[in-house]
């Protein structure tokens, strides 16, 4: 009975070790610099270092409310360690936190950056474990995929 | 000690702004600026007109290092798929590379400047010769003692256009060397320099100088077989240089806007010389004929010769009743001395081998020189037979005899019969 009872236990200790997910990590997903992706006439971006493509018509609807707010934009990219995608353009009034799905990019977090008027010259940086933006030429913000972590005025 | 603070003071300040103004900037800003620097220093090597305009470029290349490596480490991971040190090493090569292309060039200058020179001097040796060799010609007309003068002057000329030619053609390898030719497609630069030097060099009128001289040395002298050979040879080789390096140099001249006429000049002038050296060996057969004291009407085609010979004798056929004596001196002349003395071993397998002429045109010619032979002597064929019939029925006479001799008579044989 205990022979029988720890031919069990090991049995059962080798299906529940198999099953379990296997996780790679550390792993680092950050791009080194932001990317700045001209929209196309059909709202698709295409980031070919890395080889990402998506349609951003959503995400300018959502910033602007016009259907055709996605026409002539320059969609600034970076994505964070994590592999989280931060995303802006001229004249948003939030930052765009994303994370990839299957096929898709789901928003994960909308940082709030203005109220009533967008930001000016927006620009990225990778600095781990945040992401720096710096905006409206003097100022800058840090983030991760959760929000801000501090703000620092020139 | 108090201007020490102030210097320290100021050192700080710099520092300080440095330090962040470096937190300020964009990442993406500075490798962008670098990749247009990298660019534009890349495309001075490309249009770099001189050894001098280059070294101002190694200067812009240090100088993009020495802005640059403070943001090595962004730079590394941002110029996928190179990093800052290949990226700078790939422009150095690039600089080292067309630093030897100006050595060639450089080279190639002094090469072309010289054969331009030794050009110029055989051009106006060949003009004196040409008119030399005029002279002569007519002079020879009347006094024989000038013929002798004259092939000299012949051999001079056709050895100096040789020279010129063959350095016509180096100063075209010079101007583009074959691997330049054999590239699919020149850089501005590279079109530049073949236009600039070209320019300098007079290469169309060059080249037309010397076909055209070519031709006149062809009008003006009359040659042999082997002569023509050599001279088809020179033309082709000429041709196929010209051929390697004319349709880009018009494309460089084109893409000037310059004017393309002396180029497509140079084209028909090829053809005319080819013209020239086919004419040259129906002219000299004809002159060969009128060193014979034979004139005949001009021909420049195998047909048109065969009809001239053709209607020659059938004229001297007609003839020969009027002349009567004369007409087998001047069979002898046509037929032994002329065409079976030169016409037929010199220039008959020239003219078959080039397909000038055909076996069938030649023996056309031969049967009317037959025939006139009949003409010219007619109480040959009517002696000559009973000469030959008398002497065979005599050797067979002779045959008989003396086998009718050697035959044993069987009843006066000595032998003794059983």
């Amino acid at each position: 009975m205990k022979k029988l009872t720890t031919l069990v236990t090991t049995i059962l200790l080798t299906v529940i070790t198999g099953c379990s997910n296997l996780v790679l990590k550390p792993a680092d997903f950050s791009w080194p610099v932001e990317t700045v992706l001209k929209v196309d006439k059909n709202g698709f971006v295409q980031e070919k270092r890395y080889n990402l493509s998506f349609n951003t018509k959503e995400l300018f609807y959502n910033e602007t409310g016009d259907s055709l707010g996605y026409q002539g934009k320059e969609l600034r990219v970076i994505r964070n360690t994590k592999g989280y995608y931060f995303m802006v353009a001229d004249n948003f009034r939030n930052i765009y936190i994303f994370q990839p799905g299957e096929s898709s990019l789901t928003l994960s977090n909308k940082i709030n950056l203005s109220d009533s008027v967008g930001v000016s010259n927006p620009a990225f940086n990778l600095r781990p474990p945040y992401i720096e933006l710096n905006y409206d030429n003097n100022k800058k913000l840090y983030l991760s995929n959760e929000g801000k972590k501090e703000e620092d005025e020139k | 000690m108090k201007n020490l603070k102030k210097i320290f003071s100021v050192v700080l300040m710099i520092v300080l702004y440095s330090n962040f103004s470096s937190a300020q900037q964009k990442d993406y800003k500075v490798v962008q600026s670098f990749k247009t620097k990298y660019m534009q220093i890349e495309n001075g090597i490309k249009d770099a007109d001189s050894l001098a305009q280059l070294s101002l470029i190694e200067k812009q290349i240090d100088e993009l290092v020495n802005s640059y490596s403070p943001n090595k480490d962004l730079l590394d991971k941002s110029l996928y798929p190179d990093d800052f040190n290949s990226s700078i090493t790939k422009l150095r090569k690039e600089y080292s590379i067309r630093t030897g292309d100006f050595a060639h060039i450089t080279t190639l200058e002094t090469r072309v400047s010289e054969l331009n020179q030794q050009i110029d001097d055989l051009n106006k040796k060949n003009s004196d010769l040409l008119i030399q060799v005029r002279d002569l010609t007519e002079q020879s007309k009347i006094d024989k003692n000038k013929i002798s003068q004259l092939r000299k002057t012949i051999n001079a000329l056709r050895s100096s256009l040789r020279k010129r030619d063959e350095l016509v053609m180096d100063m075209i390898d010079s101007l583009m060397p074959p691997d330049f030719r054999n590239k699919g497609a020149l850089t501005n630069q590279e079109k530049q320099n073949v236009y600039s030097q070209a320019q300098k060099k007079d290469i169309f009128n060059n080249v037309q100088n010397a076909i055209n001289e070519n031709i006149n040395f062809l009008k003006i002298t009359s040659l042999k077989p082997d002569d023509i050979d050599s001279i088809k040879e020179k033309q082709y080789q000429f041709k196929k240089t010209w051929d390697s390096f004319g349709p880009k140099l018009k494309e460089i001249y084109a893409e000037k806007g310059k004017d393309l006429k002396n180029a497509q000049k140079i084209d028909s002038a090829f053809d005319d010389w080819h013209s020239a050296i086919y004419m040259e060996a129906w002219n000299s057969i004809n002159e060969d004929f009128s060193n014979h004291g034979i004139n005949l009407k001009n021909f420049s085609s195998g047909k048109e010769f065969t009809n001239v010979l053709k209607n020659y004798t059938l004229d001297e056929i007609k003839n020969a009743e009027v002349k009567e004596n004369t007409s087998a001196d001047d069979y002898k002349t046509f037929a032994d001395s002329a065409w079976f003395g030169n016409i037929k071993p010199n220039w008959v397998p020239y003219l078959i081998d080039n397909n000038m002429m055909t076996e069938a045109q030649k023996d056309t010619v031969e049967a009317y020189i037959a025939k006139w032979k009949d003409v010219a002597y007619p109480g040959s064929v009517n002696w000559l037979y009973p000469v030959i019939g008398l002497f065979v029925i005599l050797l067979i006479a002779l045959l008989v005899r003396k086998g009718t001799k050697k035959k044993p008579d069987p009843l006066n044989s000595g032998e003794a019969k059983p």
